[in-house]
């Protein structure tokens, strides 16, 4: 070789190994710059959160969606002679007459007066009893938003307003203008996990993930780190096709814990050997509530047939094995669908006791209603319950809400509503006491939209622009939760835009 | 050697900038409370996770046949919906998903009052009625309902001009 080519040799050489040592290090500054923001999250959490110890109380939220867009207009209903006329003008043949209407009596006085749906008697009760709040004209929003701005396109919308899957992803990450990476559920999850995960020793550590899903994937609980458990209506599908500590599930964990060389063949192993562990676990941890245990469960307020009740049913069985589940935070998430209403929203001759809405509204009470209940129920009972009979910490600690893809016309389309944008909800549970009641029951929340056509509130045709975010109305739910001030904006980094970050319904 | 420790100064002074040791984390009272706070910037997409893909949906269940419509009207109405669908298809392409809102609304977007005043013909087949709604071939506004960003069922309530009757005819 002449000197000339030893000289590209060594050239080439120096090349190679510059790329090859450039690399190693951007891959090593990846990994030391995760690490360290790790650290960074760990040491706030640490120094924010409840400390290494973890939570020493249980709460869960549980999130109802109401998939189809809920005519909210007709779940709360205004009283009195001129609100009720008014409103009967414009809903046409959607009207639900005023001697129908479940009248409530809030704690605070907004200038109207309300009453619920007339087969909602389970949430009037508890709105009486002080364990139920309505928050009104809730929805996505990227900036505070008036009639004007929206007419002029003076102001940032969330895309594609009105049109179902994206107004579900918008509710569900509350992050209208990103790309749906996560949901809110999952990003409190994210930061609320070490507590009851890694920074516990061994014994003490949750069973399952933070996020449970009754109701398959969702948006709403996928965590950047975190991700959620999926378990049917009756239980933690564990091996399909194989009974718990069979011979084939039995077979299956010892084929996936051989040794393995092969780092990914390894890993694949552990998954699968720690879905069936955990899922069987939480099998056994739900055995006390089964109808089929020895003690004969039985829940003394019926939850009634169908999806929603069974999902509900089985949120309750999970809270009441929360102990053998080691589990001190907790999101459900159920969904229920049906509430497109275009069609067929009344029964006939408009009657408002029948048709595909009563129907679903009625359905959603009784469900509400028996969770509460079979919450209550937990609370009360001497093994499932938190200690001595009349302690309810367990009934004042978990809270459910209603989440919808939107509200919907406020004018009929003479057989149902079509697709609106902001609507009212409702958040329950807690222990009913004024003093220290999770819920700030007996109240209402928001501002209740100007029933007008062409008013301060339409966009033109009866969609309620809404008055409260949706970052609003989850950032409440969340800081109750346990979610500290300092990662708020991380949860919800679009909170700041808008005026309230706590409406104040939750006992923070 | 001299290589090996500039990587290594370089990678530190990367986790350095990343650390922020000098960085005190944001005191509480600035946080929950009530009193309005200034508009903040859009932030920044997280850090890792995935791409959600958008929920599905509401299933749609085979529209059924349209009753009541002689074959040259079915016809008619289904080349209707066709150049709709062209025009969507076209809208879609260029402003980056479905036009959305109340068939005025909708109308007037594909008209030029979208964020990108991307101007379209009025489909053949189509009218448009002096409330600015965009009509099927008897006349009646088009129902639009908007599934999701690039799907739509488009309804024309048919022979009769009333929605939701069996001469409906639904893509």
């Amino acid at each position: 070789m002449s000197n000339i080519d030893q000289d590209r040799a060594r050239l080439l050489r120096t090349r190679r190994s510059f790329f090859r040592t450039v690399g190693g290090a951007a891959l090593g500054s990846a990994a030391i710059s995760t690490t360290l923001r790790d650290f960074r999250l760990i040491n706030s959490a640490l120094a924010q959160g409840p400390g290494a110890a973890g939570f020493d109380d249980y709460k869960a939220l549980v999130c109802i969606f109401l998939n189809g867009g809920n005519d909210s207009n007709n779940l709360i209903v205004p009283r009195g002679a001129v609100a009720h006329a008014n409103y009967a003008a414009i809903r046409g043949n959607l009207t639900i007459p005023e001697s129908s209407l479940l009248p409530i009596t809030p704690d605070n006085n907004d200038g109207n007066e309300y009453g619920f749906h007339p087969l909602c008697t389970e949430m009037a009760n508890l709105f009486q009893a002080g364990k139920l709040a309505t928050v009104f004209n809730v929805g996505p929003l990227l900036f505070p938003t008036t009639r004007v701005q929206y007419q002029k396109k003076t102001i940032a919308l969330p895309p594609q307003l009105f049109s179902h899957s994206d107004q579900v992803t918008h509710w569900q990450t509350s992050l209208p203008d990103q790309l749906p990476r996560s949901g809110w559920g999952g990003r409190i999850a994210d930061f609320l996990h070490p507590y009851q995960k890694e920074l516990l020793a061994e014994a003490d550590r949750a069973k399952i993930a933070l996020c449970t899903s009754i109701a398959g994937s969702n948006t709403f609980e996928v965590g950047n780190s975190v991700q959620q458990f999926h378990v049917s209506t009756s239980g933690a599908v564990v091996l399909a096709g194989a009974a718990t500590g069979s011979a084939r599930e039995n077979l299956v964990r010892s084929l996936a814990n051989l040794p393995n060389s092969n780092l990914q063949a390894k890993a694949f192993g552990d998954v699968i050997d720690n879905a069936i562990a955990a899922g069987a676990f939480l099998n056994d941890a739900i055995g006390e509530t089964s109808p089929s245990a020895p003690a004969n469960w039985v829940w003394n307020t019926p939850f009634p047939s169908g999806s929603l009740g069974d999902q509900l049913k089985m949120v309750a069985r999970i809270i009441a094995g929360r102990k053998e589940l080691k589990i001190k935070r907790q999101i459900f998430f159920v969904t229920v669908g049906g509430y497109d209403t275009h069609t067929s929203q009344m029964g006939l001759n408009n009657d408002a006791l029948t048709g595909s809405h009563a129907n679903l509204l009625g359905t959603l009470s009784k469900a509400i209603g028996a969770f509460q209940a079979a919450i209550e129920q937990i609370a009360a009972h001497p093994v499932l319950g938190d200690g001595p009979a009349g302690n309810t910490k367990v009934a004042n600690n978990v809270v459910g809400f209603t989440a919808s893809d939107f509200g919907r016309t406020f004018p009929t389309n003479s057989q149902g509503s079509d697709h609106g944008w902001g609507g009212h909800h409702i958040v329950f549970g807690g222990n009913g006491n004024p003093a220290n009641g999770a819920v700030i029951g007996k109240k209402t929340y928001g501002r209740f939209p100007v029933h007008q056509i062409n008013g301060p509130d339409d966009t033109s045709t009866g969609r309620w622009i809404p008055s409260t975010s949706v970052d609003e109305y989850s950032a409440t739910l969340a800081k109750w939760f346990g979610v500290s001030p300092t990662y708020m904006d991380d949860v919800f980094p679009n909170l700041g835009r808008f005026a309230t970050p706590d409406m104040g319904f939750m006992r923070s | 050697m001299r290589a090996f420790a500039a990587i290594l100064l370089a990678i530190l002074l990367v986790a350095l900038l990343l650390w922020r040791p000098w960085e005190k984390s944001q005191p509480d009272a600035t946080q929950g409370g009530s009193s309005p706070t200034a508009v903040s910037a859009p932030p920044s997409l997280p850090q890792g996770g995935v791409v959600v893909e958008p929920e599905s949906p509401p299933a749609i269940t085979p529209p059924p046949e349209p009753k009541g419509l002689t074959p040259q009207e079915v016809q008619t109405v289904r080349d209707a919906i066709d150049n709709l669908e062209f025009v969507f298809r076209d809208f879609a392409t260029s402003v980056g998903g479905n036009p959305v809102g109340t068939n005025a609304e909708i109308t007037a977007a594909l008209r030029g009052d979208n964020e990108k005043q991307v101007k379209l013909e009025i489909p053949a087949g189509s009218t448009v009625n002096p409330q600015g709604e965009l009509c099927d071939p008897w006349g009646t506004p088009w129902f639009f309902h908007q599934l999701s960003r690039l799907k739509m069922e488009i309804r024309s309530a048919g022979k009769d001009r009333e929605l939701y009757t069996e001469d409906d005819f639904v893509r």
